[in-house]
């Protein structure tokens, strides 16, 4: 039986950390590399790097200006998803293998068998957290890392988490354009930490990036009753790596590419009897690709967020919407004793309005954030 | 179209068992586009990318990209040739491909360069679509990958 191979990496500059990605997945086509065994990668990046996902408009997403600013990297990666914020808290897991080394049939295998580890890992450490269905991992309805997968035309694949040791929110509200820019500060922070957590807010005690990996490879090698041999990254191998980086990760066309799909964004305001309720969308074509839902009730947010996470990637239909409110809702009122629900109703026409505006102005979004308003509605 | 399940199935078409790419086979030209179970699979689909006009792929090889919910991966061609159409609609919205999947959700038109090596490779006929189809049901079903 083949060991498989561990590399440990730190500070990392966006190119480099996104091109070592990338020629580790390479190593397992099915051409000249089928039997290589498979590799994971525990590694975090340079304060800061502000990554997009494959097919993001960048410009929509983060902030070009102030991460130049602020000296912070940013690039492109294979994966799919959403814009992330890595730095020195933040873990990224990236496993390659092939189909050969490791058989599946279903992207959802992937997801479940390649996220276990870090569940189990998670759970040494004293925290339950369970597999989310948009590809999140979350605590209590707070995303604690995000996953994604990346196919190369050859078979090859890799799977990648993004893990939070912790996070700085102050650092996210400078890069990221999220569409709760204009709150107060007290209102930003609350509406982020009920949303997200990470490790080290989970925990009373604080973990250290050195006994965090090694408590996720230990996992990965029982998961896969597998033994792992450290194997750094040679010369030989940084110059292929260095090679690819300023191909394609340190290359503008790659950066700034455009998919042909537009983004479009929206809002609505509503008045309820539970408070005023603001609610932001994007939309790639017709699928939603991200909804935020405000409003005068933060003891409500957990179950807005658990409604955004469930939309997220879904098809713009309003009776699918409305399932989705009608769950969400119904779990959450037998959860909760709160007498001043917002009406299922009134989420599910506030989303709708806002897509249909969002429709209505169909265009790119060079100028702004595909989340942030044109203007108050 | 027969109807199996919830799914509508086109048997005028080849499918590749593998990909689960149908072909609408017209001469020496074919229409490429996914079967309505692959894009069930998968979620929604939010963007496709095609290499571009002229590109010639062998079978199995890639020519484009596409991101669904749950991955990136590339589009690997059920048969060879080289592409002369490509569906812009469903580039602008690569939802089609799950709502009108043998409609508006057609991906490129290849024309084919190695038709009789390959054609027989691939699933035709009322009865073979159906068994094959009933059977990559039952097995999606079996294993829980229907996504809901």
């Amino acid at each position: 039986m083949k060991n498989w191979r561990y590399i440990d990496q730190k500070e990392m500059s966006a190119s480099k950390g996104l091109a070592t990605d990338e020629y580790l997945t390479n190593l397992h086509t099915n051409e000249v590399g089928s039997e290589y065994p498979a590799i994971l990668r525990l590694y975090n990046y340079k304060d800061h790097s502000v990554l997009v996902g494959r097919f993001q408009d960048i410009n929509a997403e983060i902030d070009i200006d102030k991460c130049k600013e602020l000296d912070f990297g940013f690039g492109r990666r294979l994966t799919g998803g959403g814009a992330i914020l890595m730095g020195a808290n933040q873990l990224g897991i990236c496993f390659t293998t092939s189909q050969q080394e490791f058989p599946w049939e279903h992207i959802s295998e992937l997801y479940t068998k390649l996220s276990a580890p870090i569940l189990d890992a998670l759970k040494e450490l004293g925290i339950e957290a369970t597999f989310r269905s948009k590809n999140d991992l979350e605590v209590e309805g707070k995303k604690i890392a995000g996953l994604g997968v990346y196919i190369s035309p050859n078979g090859a694949i890799q799977f990648h988490a993004s893990l939070l040791l912790d996070f700085d929110i102050d650092v996210m509200l400078k890069v990221l354009k999220i569409p709760i820019q204009k709150y107060s500060d007290k209102r930003k922070i609350a509406s982020i930490e009920q949303r997200l957590t990470s490790i080290n807010r989970e925990l009373s005690t604080e973990v250290n990036m050195t006994d965090l990996k090694s408590v996720i490879l230990r996992k990965y090698a029982e998961a896969f009753d597998k033994s792992f041999e450290a194997q750094n990254i040679s010369t030989e191998e940084q110059k292929l790596i260095d090679h690819i980086a300023s191909e394609t990760y340190e290359n503008e066309n790659w950066i700034f590419q455009r998919s042909p799909q537009a983004d479009m964004t929206g809002v609505s305001l509503k008045k309820t009897p539970a408070g005023l309720l603001r609610t932001y969308i994007g939309l790639k074509g017709e699928n939603i690709k991200s909804v935020l839902i405000t409003g005068d009730f933060l003891d409500q947010e957990e179950m807005l967020s658990e409604i955004e996470s469930k939309l997220k990637w879904s098809p713009l239909d309003k009776e699918h919407i409305a399932q989705v409110v009608d769950k969400v809702v119904l779990e959450y009122s037998s959860n909760n004793s709160s007498s001043h629900l917002l009406g299922n109703d009134d989420i599910v026409n506030a989303i709708w309005i806002a897509s249909q505006r969002a429709l209505a102005e169909k265009r790119y979004t060079y100028n702004g954030s595909c989340y942030y308003p044109k203007a108050e509605v | 179209m027969e109807k199996i399940d919830k799914y509508e199935i086109n048997q005028n078409y080849y499918y590749d068992a593998d990909s689960h790419f149908w072909v609408d086979l017209n001469g020496s030209e074919a229409r490429i586009g996914m079967s309505p179970l692959v894009q069930e699979t998968s979620g929604s689909f939010v963007a496709v990318v095609f290499d571009g006009l002229d590109t010639e792929v062998k079978r199995g090889q890639s020519f484009g990209n596409i991101e669904a919910e749950k991955h990136v991966g590339p589009l690997n061609a059920p048969v060879s040739g080289v592409v002369t159409e490509i569906n812009e609609k469903v580039q602008e919205n690569p939802r089609l491909i799950n709502t009108d999947p043998y409609g508006e959700g057609w991906l490129v038109k290849l024309k084919l360069t190695n038709k009789d090596e390959e054609i027989p490779k691939l699933i035709f006929g009322d009865d073979d679509i159906v068994s094959w189809f009933k059977s990559e049901l039952k097995k999606f079903e079996d294993k829980g990958w229907i996504a809901q």
